[in-house]
C-alpha cells in the first residue's frame, strides 16, 4: 500500500511539473539567443534586463530581455553564431556587416502563439560593446520602431 | 563391565564417536545401573544438545527447500523511470528559470541582481538606445552626418538632367 502511494505521488509531481516546463520554454522556443542570456547573464561586465507583463502592457509587449556585454570577443563570436542560426526563416528588417562580421541586425520572427511577434535586435559598437535585445508581443515592426525612437 | 570400561575411556578422552554414542544410548535408556545414575545428567545434556542441533539443521533444510513466492515488482522499474524523467524535467525547468532568478522584472549588473523599478527602466532604455543608434557604427559623428548628407544631395543633383529629359 505504501509503495502504491509513493508511486501515485511520483505521478502527481510529474503531472504538475510538465506544464511548467512547457510554459518556461514557450517564450524563446527554438531561439539560440536564449543561450546567450543563460551563459553570460550573470558574468562580470555584463548587464542583463528582463521585463514581463504589467511593466510592458503600455507598449503592447509581453516580454523584454536585453543584455549588454563589454570587452568579450568570445561572446561576440558566440552571439554571431546564435544569430546566424536564428535568422533562418526570419524577416530581416536590417542587417549591417563589415569585414569582421555582423555588426548590427534587426530580425522579426513569428511567435509560437497567433498574433505574437518576436524581435531580435543586435549591435556591436566601435568600442566593442555588444547589445542584444529580445522583444515579444503583439506589436508589429512599425510599433517597435516607434518605441525605439520615442523612448 | 563393558560400560564401566567405556566410562573410564570416556573420561580419559579415549572413546570414539561410536563408543560415545553407545554411552549416550545407555544413559538415555531406563536400565541404567544404580551406581552409574550420577552420570546420567551428563550424557542426557549431551543428548539434548545433539537433538536440538539436529532439529535446527532440519528446520534450516526445510526453509531452503520451500520455494519463495515471486512477487510481481513491476512498479519498481516504472517508478525508477518516472523518477528519472522527473529529475530531467526538474533540472531543465530550473536551469531555464535560472535567468529569472530575481523574479519577473529585474536587472543584473556584474552578477548582482536589482529589482528597483527605476534602475531597471534606466538600463532597459540604455540598451534600446544603443541598438537604435547606428551612427557610431558607420563611423559617423553627429556633425559628420550632415556633411555626408550634403555630399549625397549634391551627387543626386548631378542626375537631375535625366529626370528633366523625361
Amino acid at each position: 500500500m505504501k509503495r502504491v502511494y509513493s508511486f501515485l505521488c511520483l505521478l502527481f509531481v510529474f503531472a504538475y511539473l510538465l506544464p511548467c516546463e512547457i510554459r518556461a520554454e514557450e517564450m524563446q522556443k527554438g531561439l539560440r539567443i536564449q543561450e546567450v542570456f543563460q551563459r553570460y547573464g550573470k558574468k562580470k561586465n555584463v548587464t542583463m534586463v528582463e521585463l514581463s507583463n504589467e511593466m510592458l502592457d503600455a507598449y503592447n509587449m509581453k516580454h523584454y530581455k536585453s543584455i549588454t556585454i563589454k570587452d568579450d570577443p568570445e561572446a561576440l563570436r558566440f552571439i554571431r553564431r546564435c544569430l546566424e542560426a536564428d535568422q533562418v526563416g526570419a524577416r530581416k528588417i536590417k542587417e549591417i556587416t563589415d569585414a569582421g562580421g555582423l555588426i548590427s541586425a534587426y530580425y522579426q520572427m513569428p511567435g509560437e502563439q497567433k498574433d505574437i511577434n518576436r524581435f531580435v535586435l543586435f549591435k556591436v559598437n566601435q568600442k566593442g560593446v555588444i547589445t542584444l535585445v529580445y522583444i515579444e508581443g503583439e506589436l508589429d515592426s512599425d510599433d517597435l520602431i516607434t518605441v525605439l525612437f520615442n523612448k | 563391565m563393558k560400560i564401566d570400561q567405556l566410562i573410564n575411556d570416556y573420561f580419559e578422552g579415549r572413546t570414539s564417536c561410536e563408543e560415545e554414542r553407545q554411552l549416550r544410548l545407555y544413559f538415555a535408556s531406563d536400565g541404567v545401573r544404580e551406581d552409574l545414575r550420577k552420570y546420567k545428567p551428563l550424557f542426557a545434556y549431551f543428548e539434548e544438545e545433539i537433538a536440538s542441533a539436529a532439529e535446527a539443521e532440519e528446520e534450516k533444510a526445510a526453509r531452503r527447500t520451500v520455494p519463495r513466492k515471486r512477487r510481481t515488482l513491476w512498479y519498481y522499474p516504472v517508478a525508477a523511470a518516472v523518477a528519472c524523467v522527473l529529475l530531467l524535467l526538474g533540472w531543465r525547468t530550473f536551469a531555464d528559470r535560472s535567468t529569472r532568478f530575481c523574479g519577473e522584472n529585474y536587472v543584473v549588473v556584474n552578477g548582482r541582481c536589482y529589482t528597483d523599478i527605476h534602475k531597471i527602466r534606466s538600463f532597459a532604455k540604455e540598451a534600446l538606445e544603443e541598438v537604435s543608434n547606428t551612427d557610431d557604427m558607420l563611423g559617423l559623428k553627429p556633425d559628420d552626418r550632415h556633411e555626408k548628407q550634403g555630399i549625397v544631395e549634391d551627387q543626386l543633383k548631378e542626375f537631375d538632367f535625366l529626370l528633366e529629359k523625361e
